[in-house]
């Protein structure tokens, strides 16, 4: 007798899997079918280059939300995280190669330092994630006044153009650091135990303790980590504006969450990847771009970006109908 | 059929769902919180008045109520949603679209001021009904779908202004801050009412006790028949429009509208709440403690000012106050799921 109350889970490769970070890609094609057609400038070389800078700082900064997301936490400090890391790399950055690459490293271990910080008060300090960082971004914003008080600092042109420039000529940089990210640190740590736990402390926080999976280990490291990739994408916009501000940089906290949700990373953790997120991002990052060319007014943007947010949210939302008992949405 | 069972039982037997109301009313009160919360008032107020004598001076506190104020309406429907373990992102660009009504309509007059302000009232309502239809029937994470709506507002604002908005506060909506009644400013008086107002649907309304109900446990609330979405969506509402009245307070205090005038009171009204005492999951924390809080954030900013702290500093302390406070009563245990 077959035991139809529960089936063997399927092994085979389903679309529908995938649907959510999809939606985000098909969006993108989308838009960047009607930017062509707007401008048919787009696909030549430099504005590409120019397009995928200008989304690479929220791409990184999403990627960082997406791990705490995933843990089922949330960051509110990464805007801060950036402006920090942006502060000390304008303030320290000196002609050479060596002692700039020296400033690299320093940045790196500052935005880790912030990462662990939040780490260390949600997963020892027992308190909820949406607070913490929401006090220690006030915080780290202060420290980066004091570390800049006025707009300004020194960034070395070859730094600018090696970051956002083209290698050989061809491929921008952006991409290639872009690819390496997703290739080379995404998806080794999906895979690696720890990987896993971020998932699993996400899915259900009890029964990954119960599993064994040392919880607060993982959110200190998924915190710290979410601090690194900050001050990597710090350093990016570094080489992209050449100056620095104490003042700007607070967007990333919000755009992170938006461009995260919309490449289909579930809001209570567990589900989705930086795959979906990547596509969010540029999503997010194109939208001016699109309505310039559309020759919408500007003030536009801020409407249709939260326009998108809540469509892309809503699309999700279709399995509300679907359920037939009302308790399963509740847990 | 199980589920189905259960829910009979505790529909069948009223008793028992008043008795779990109760209950989690007492639990809800949260004495020991409040109590650390004035007592750091104290503390503010002393440093304030070591600092400068001045400070310590009536009209002095008076000034520090009034700008209290503005914050504690805003953190009333703030308070609302996070009981029900939901947030409000929506608070700074549905106070901006609310002033910008306010001045755009009575263009600094004040003959049609009573319309005006009921039109942006209204509209800051129905804000509220569209994030509360979202996460209510479509159960949309409150704080995504707050964010979307709080970036469609600004756009909505911008472009509705061309951003550059124009018109001054009208005397009526002046009166409110610098106005007194008996001596007491009327946005002090109007505070005071509406928060022996919120003090009593809170404890001792069906809709007060739903929204503890819900944020404490969605399935049980459920199960014992209280209908949730409807609170849910009235939080929503009441958030928004507590928002709206705060933007024409603070119209009225800053005499005209501008541009982003209510970034810096999204951050600080969920503070305020979780300063406290209501515990940011839901389902816990009185309005008492809440008045307490909206008065601890703006005595602490005022006293680092005071003591000629550098607004980078102000906002590191500002952060580590926050967390404090947090350390003190807002830890959770380890199981919580």
């Amino acid at each position: 007798m077959t035991d139809v109350s529960n089936p063997k889970p399927k092994k085979k490769f389903s679309i529908m899997r995938y649907y959510r970070p999809l939606i985000a890609y098909a969006a993108l094609i989308l838009l960047l079918i009607i930017y062509r057609s707007l401008s048919p400038i787009v696909f030549r070389l430099p504005v590409l280059t120019a397009m995928f800078n200008q989304g690479m700082a929220l791409a990184i900064t999403s990627i960082a939300q997406t791990m705490v997301i995933l843990t089922a936490g949330i960051d509110l400090s990464i805007g801060s995280i950036v402006t920090l890391s942006n502060c000390v790399a304008v303030t320290n950055m000196q002609p050479g190669v060596a002692p700039t690459l020296g400033v690299v490293v320093l940045v790196l271990l500052v935005g880790s330092l912030a990462g662990a910080i939040n780490g260390f008060l949600v997963a020892f300090g027992r308190l909820p994630p949406i607070i913490v960082t929401l006090a220690t971004a006030s915080i780290f914003n202060g420290i980066a006044l004091y570390v800049l008080p006025n707009p300004g600092g020194f960034v070395p042109e070859w730094y600018t153009n090696a970051l956002t420039g083209r290698v050989f000529g061809v491929i921008p940089t952006a991409l290639i650091l872009l690819i390496v990210l997703f290739v080379f640190v995404w998806t080794p740590l999906k895979r690696s135990p720890l990987g896993q736990a971020i998932y699993a402390v996400g899915s259900s926080e009890a029964s990954a303790r119960m599993s064994g999976v040392n919880v607060r280990r993982t959110k200190l490291l998924t915190y710290t980590f979410a601090g690194t990739l900050c001050a990597l994408a710090a350093l990016f916009l570094t080489a992209q504006t050449a100056s620095g501000d104490a003042t700007q940089g607070g967007v990333y906290t919000l755009n992170s969450i938006a461009a995260t949700v919309i490449g289909g990373t579930s809001f209570s953790g567990g589900v989705g990847g930086a795959a979906g997120t990547i596509a969010g991002a540029y999503v997010f990052a194109i939208i001016p771009n699109v309505l310039f060319a559309a020759r919408v007014s500007p003030f536009m943007k801020e409407l249709l970006q939260g326009a998108v947010l809540v469509v892309t949210i809503s699309l999700g939302a279709a399995r509300v109908f679907r359920v037939k008992n009302r308790l399963d949405i509740m847990k | 059929m199980e589920s189905e069972s259960y829910m009979s039982e505790a529909v069948s037997s009223q008793t028992t769902k008043r008795w779990t109301l109760r209950v989690l009313g007492e639990a809800g009160s949260n004495r020991r919180s409040v109590t650390i919360a004035y007592f750091f008032v104290l503390v503010l107020v002393a440093i304030g008045g070591a600092l400068a004598p001045g400070f310590v001076k009536p009209q002095s506190l008076m000034q520090q109520l009034v700008l209290a104020s503005i914050l504690g309406v805003i953190c009333i429907g703030q308070m609302a949603v996070i009981l029900t373990g939901n947030i409000d992102l929506s608070v700074s660009w549905t106070m901006n679209l609310t002033s910008v009504i306010v001045t755009s309509i009575t263009r600094g007059e004040n003959q049609s001021v009573g319309e005006a302000i009921a039109i942006a009232l209204l509209v800051a309502a129905a804000i509220g009904l569209f994030n509360g239809l979202g996460v209510a029937y479509l159960r949309l994470p409150s704080m995504v779908m707050t964010l979307g709506v709080n970036a469609m507002l600004q756009g909505v604002t911008l472009v509705l202004t061309g951003a550059q908005p124009k018109g001054n506060a009208p005397e009526v909506v002046r009166w409110l801050i610098v106005g007194r009644v008996a001596g007491i400013p009327v946005s002090v008086i109007l505070w005071a009412i509406l928060s022996i107002a919120t003090i009593f649907v809170l404890s001792r309304t069906v809709f007060g006790r739903s929204l503890y109900a819900g944020g404490s446990n969605q399935i049980a609330t459920y199960l014992s028949g209280i209908r949730m979405q409807r609170s849910l969506i009235l939080a929503f509402v009441i958030s928004a429009v507590c928002s709206g009245l705060g933007g024409i307070l603070l119209c009225g205090y800053g005499g005209q509208s501008y541009l982003s005038m209510g970034e810096t009171y999204q951050m600080p009204a969920i503070a305020a709440v979780v300063v406290g005492g209501t515990s940011i999951l839901g389902g816990s924390g009185t309005y008492v403690g809440v008045i307490a809080g909206a008065i601890i954030l703006v005595l602490l900013q005022n006293v680092l000012s005071l003591a000629h702290v550098k607004y980078a500093g102000q906002l590191i302390i500002y952060g580590i106050a926050i967390l404090t406070m947090l350390f003190v009563y807002g830890r959770q245990s380890t199981d919580r799921e």
